[in-house]
């Protein structure tokens, strides 16, 4: 069945050229970095820049192979660079019902659930070889850096690395479930991608605003457990946001997410917070089941409407 | 055998199909006939499975119908294909889905029996009538007992009509049942075992067709009279209507008096023009139904 169902992506261009789209802001983040490391190893120590005056070595410590997947990766998942990714989703599901495979597929087999997990468990798969793609590709250009020892290779295969490699993957397949619900439910790729889009970015922005200009204890607790709030909070811990190395903490990827622990003059405060990682596994587990269930819910209104 | 039990569906809170008699459509050629919208695909779609009807009990052989898919196969009038793929590989897609796949060689030999191209055409540039090879090639993927088709012969070839239609008698002489919805009443008369009618939300059941045939079927012919010869009354007594057209005089008449008017045309040497069967309206089928009940 699995074999069917890559017959039928393999035909699917659009679904390689999106997956490829987020190479350029990986491409873009590395260029930066390096143009930034070679700009700032040349001023003096003195200069009041962060990181003005390091060598080289040290600012680029984010593309080395123990980081820079986590790292490339973190900023991806966190700027528009993964819409491209969501919408492979919607394609993914959208022929079966703007085609009527659903009606044939409805009388071919008893067991509906049997074809609903085989799409799932091919995007899933789907996802595995793409993560692994851009593990390969930055784990390639790491290589390649000035003074990169054989003995960091290894690195590269780390456990943190492995942590974020799933993460990632879980991310991508998380949103483009929710993607697909919405299509299933509006019937429109436009509709299914653009509502979902619109929600990342929304939930982004009212996350930030509501944070400074509402002072809602009440509101930023609900904050923290959304749904974007959420995966976001994951995606830093794939991003290795918590740990701290000897030349410090240099993440690039900000957690936008924000709680009130700070009283100064009578306000409150908003500070950046990434919640503990078993709280984000389990409602990771939840919106899952979550979306997961009226997805099959609406995968059987579809046929039944077909 | 199918049996049907008090089947009833509503949509928008309103009876859409309501079974009043049980009803166990037969072996052979099952003819359904209605007018649009009456409910025949939902009808097809209920005995499927895919819609649910609110009441009532579908059973194929004493099984359930999901028990049963496996022993059917459906051609719907429209054709639900991949359009990036060939239809060889549709196929192939669908064949992999079904509970029990059948080998590719045998794939290839449905193919090639229902003249889906085997080369790289996908099928979005198919034409119509290869897209409805392509259906009838899909509904025949499991060798399926039960053989339901929604307008089969809408948009094929003269070619491909002949092929469909002895595949019918050939499923039928196996003894499979076969649903056949198409509003083409000669085929119907044809090849009709029974009659299924479904007509202003109700179902109606006739059994042996054939033996009633001459009270449901009339002919219709155009004659021409000579020097303006009018029809002789006991003449006009046995025809349904007569009317003056361009064409010449057009008459219509039950099966059953055709052997009394084709004698009197013989007699009077009358020259019978365009002469077509076809079926009575069907408030009047349904009535006839209603009255052998």
């Amino acid at each position: 069945m699995l074999k069917a169902e890559w017959l039928r992506i393999y035909r699917k261009k659009s679904i390689y050229i999106l997956s490829i789209i987020p190479f350029i802001g990986v491409c873009f983040w590395i260029f930066e970095r390096y143009q930034n490391a070679s700009e700032l190893s040349q001023l003096s120590l003195d200069s009041d820049i962060a990181g003005a005056g390091e060598t080289i070595e040290n600012l680029l410590l984010a593309l080395r192979p123990e980081w820079i997947f986590s790292q490339a990766m973190g900023e991806v998942f966190s700027t528009i660079y993964l819409f491209p990714f969501v919408i492979i989703g919607v394609i993914w599901v959208y022929d079966d019902l703007n085609h009527g495979i659903l009606t044939h597929v409805a009388t071919v087999h008893q067991n509906r659930f049997r074809y609903f997990m085989i799409k799932i468990f091919s995007l899933s798969l789907f996802f595995l070889m793409t993560v692994f793609l851009y593990f390969f590709v930055l784990a390639t250009t790491s290589f390649f850096l000035p003074d990169t020892l054989k003995s960091e290779w290894p690195q590269i295969f780390s456990l943190w690395n492995l942590r974020a490699f799933c993460i990632f993957t879980f991310v991508l397949l998380f949103w483009s479930i929710v993607g697909m619900t919405i299509t299933y439910l509006s019937q429109s790729a436009v509709v299914g991608s653009g509502i979902l889009m619109f929600y990342l970015l929304f939930e982004r922005v009212f996350t930030t605003v509501t944070a400074y200009s509402f002072q809602s204890e009440l509101l930023m607790k609900m904050n923290e457990y959304l749904p974007w709030a959420n995966m976001n909070s994951l995606i830093m811990y794939a991003s290795q946001i918590k740990t701290e190395t000897s030349q410090g903490f240099f993440s690039s990827v900000d957690p936008i997410m924000f709680e009130m622990t700070t009283y100064m003059e009578g306000m409150l405060i908003p500070m950046p917070i990434v919640k503990p990682l078993y709280v984000l596994m389990i409602f990771s587990v939840l919106y899952s089941f979550v979306f997961g269930s009226v997805f099959w819910m609406t995968f059987q209104y579809r046929i039944k409407h077909s | 055998m199918i049996s049907l039990e008090k089947i009833k569906k509503v949509y928008k809170h309103r009876p859409i199909l309501v079974q009043q008699e049980p009803i166990t459509i037969q072996k052979g050629v099952n003819c359904v006939i209605g007018l649009n919208g009456m409910g025949k695909t939902t009808l097809l779609k209920i005995l499927l499975g895919i819609i649910e009807p609110e009441e009532g009990n579908i059973r194929y052989e004493n099984r359930s119908i999901a028990e049963s898919l496996k022993k059917i196969g459906v051609m719907f009038d429209q054709a639900f294909f991949y359009p990036d793929l060939t239809g060889l590989e549709n196929l192939q897609y669908y064949n992999a889905f079904q509970e029990e796949p059948i080998a590719h060689e045998n794939l290839i030999e449905l193919a090639k029996e229902w003249g889906v191209p085997l080369d790289k055409i996908k099928v979005k540039d198919y034409s119509l009538g290869m897209k409805k090879r392509l259906t009838v090639a899909f509904s025949q993927l499991s060798n399926p007992d039960f053989w339901f088709l929604d307008e089969p012969f809408n948009g094929i070839d003269s070619e491909g009509k002949q092929q469909l239609i002895n595949k019918i008698k050939t499923e039928k002489a196996e003894n499979k049942t076969i649903l056949l919805i198409s509003h083409d009443f000669n085929v119907n008369i044809k090849l009709a075992d029974h009659l299924f009618i479904v007509h202003n939300r109700s179902m109606y059941y006739l059994k042996d067709f054939p033996m009633h045939a001459n009270n449901l079927v009339y002919s219709s012919a155009y004659i021409s009279l000579e020097n303006n010869k009018g029809l002789p009354d006991t003449f006009v007594s046995k025809l349904l209507s007569y009317d003056e057209t361009d064409s010449g005089l057009e008459i219509t008449y039950l099966k059953r008096n055709e052997s009394e008017i084709i004698e009197w045309f013989l007699k009077e040497k009358i020259m019978v023009k365009n002469a077509e069967d076809n079926m009575l309206a069907i408030d009047q089928l349904v009535k006839y139904m209603e009255e052998l009940s």
